[in-house]
């Protein structure tokens, strides 16, 4: 079996008063979904529930994925573990429930689905560890400049050299100013390049993707502060911890990962309405071949 | 699967999509062997932590050939500084380009304090001369400094 990281996102862009039911995310038909992770996106408490492969309700009522910590307040975690793994058959739905008990309308709000598709042997491309390697501790990193306020930037590229094979295991990517010789940077000239509405694509060499649509940069690339992006509220503080990829991305030498971004800020917010230059890291093991 | 003493961390949770959590059974059997005990490198020495006018700092050190390193604590700083580590006996450096290190730390007891461990993808291994340079960029008059997780080889046994 060839596993393969894969996120199914459920968007959602107004969700009235009362909340939705019976809200169908169709699954691709190129391989089964195991289900490892849920997360929410501008929900809030007021919940959510989906079903499971069975079509039973995963929770007799909705939930969140919110977690509190005494006497400092209720803080987004990075989502519903959930083990065991659920097995969504080809090109079935995960049905869902979306709360809403604000009294008013929530938009643009998500459902991430995080897991594996379970390909059969030699149905992908499914490149691994040689029989004898030595691996090394390495991060790489692509720097993508002058990210439009509203636009998309197609083919970004995470070149793997090739001296080894690369093991991705985690990743993370904000508007980070570089300190070189001479010209150090500071918080306040950080500060300025603010962005909220990111998302991105991961593809592989051939261009098949790692998602059903665009994920938000901090789903996909953890946030890493203190230097917080964004004005998305709690759904932006989750902090100090990478993105990680369950399982890893083998990327065999001298290949390619690419990535697309699209962003949609609101050019009339002062906060966010300027071009920032994303820079990503890419963190795994260098694999050697022996 | 293995599990180290690491995973006693108060907020040590391994489902709740933690870097370290995720990797440290990597380096668990490391706890349970008899030739080596724990290190942690300070880097760089306290005289030279204080960034000279130049605005870079720059340290070479030489470990013990067969130890292992296995992280790094990396501070919370107040300014944001840049580092390469690179093993110059293997020509390896960690990073394809100078890194923030506020990119290289995890949780802690509190959000992004001491101690908050990033353990390495992979446990590093010391070869031959054990020589390595630390390097960091970052405003004049500020201070910089991490530590590196060391397993130091020693005589066998040591418990």
């Amino acid at each position: 079996m060839v596993e393969r990281h894969h996120d199914y996102s459920l968007t959602i862009p107004v969700v009235p008063p009362g909340g939705m039911f019976d809200v169908p995310l169709q699954l691709d038909t190129d391989a089964p979904f195991a289900l490892r992770l849920v997360r929410s996106r501008n929900l809030g408490i007021s919940g959510f529930r989906f079903q499971t492969p069975t079509k039973n309700w995963q929770s007799s009522q909705l939930r969140t994925d919110l977690f509190q910590i005494l006497g400092r307040g209720v803080f987004p975690s990075r989502g519903l573990p959930v083990y065991p793994q659920m097995v969504y058959p080809i090109g079935s739905q995960i049905v869902c429930d979306i709360g809403n008990g604000t009294g008013e309308n929530l938009t643009n709000v998500k459902l991430l689905f995080r897991g594996s598709k379970l390909f059969q042997d030699g149905s992908i491309p499914g490149p691994t560890y040689p029989p004898s390697f030595a691996p090394l501790t390495f991060a790489y990193q692509t720097v993508v400049k002058q990210v439009p306020v509203v636009g998309t930037l197609f083919d970004n590229q995470l070149h793997i050299i090739n001296d080894a094979d690369f093991a991705m295991r985690c990743a993370v990517a904000d508007a980070w100013g570089l300190l070189v010789d001479g010209a150090p940077g500071s918080i306040n000239s950080i500060l300025f390049q603010q962005f909220s509405e990111v998302y991105v694509t991961l593809r592989d060499e051939s261009r098949k993707a790692y998602s059903n649509e665009p994920i938000h940069i901090n789903d996909l690339f953890g946030t890493t502060t203190p230097f917080s992006t964004g004005n998305g509220g709690n759904d932006d503080q989750v902090l100090y911890t990478p993105g990680l990829f369950t399982p890893e991305i083998y990327i065999p030498r001298d290949h390619s990962l690419y990535f697309d971004i699209v962003r949609n800020d609101n050019p009339a917010d002062p906060s966010v309405n300027m071009p920032v230059d994303l820079w990503f890291r890419f963190h795994g093991s260098k694999v050697f071949k022996q | 699967m293995s599990v180290s003493s690491l995973s006693l961390f108060g907020v040590w949770r391994d489902y709740w999509g933690m870097w370290s959590a995720l990797v440290e059974p990597n380096i668990a059997p490391l706890d349970a062997a008899g030739c080596y005990y724990p290190r942690l490198i300070l880097l760089p020495e306290v005289s030279q932590q204080t960034v000279p006018a130049s605005g870079k700092v720059e340290y070479n050190f030489r470990l013990p050939a067969g130890s292992i390193l296995w992280g790094m604590f990396a501070p919370k700083p107040s300014v944001d500084w840049t580092v390469q580590l690179t093993d110059v006996t293997l020509g390896h450096q960690f990073f394809q380009e100078p890194i923030n290190v506020s990119q290289l730390f995890t949780n802690g007891p509190q959000v992004g304090e001491m101690p908050a461990v990033t353990l390495f993808a992979t446990p590093h291994p010391v070869v031959g001369d054990g020589l390595f340079t630390f390097e960091a960029w970052a405003e004049p008059a500020s201070t910089v400094l991490m530590m590196i997780g060391s397993a130091e080889v020693s005589d066998c046994p040591v418990k």
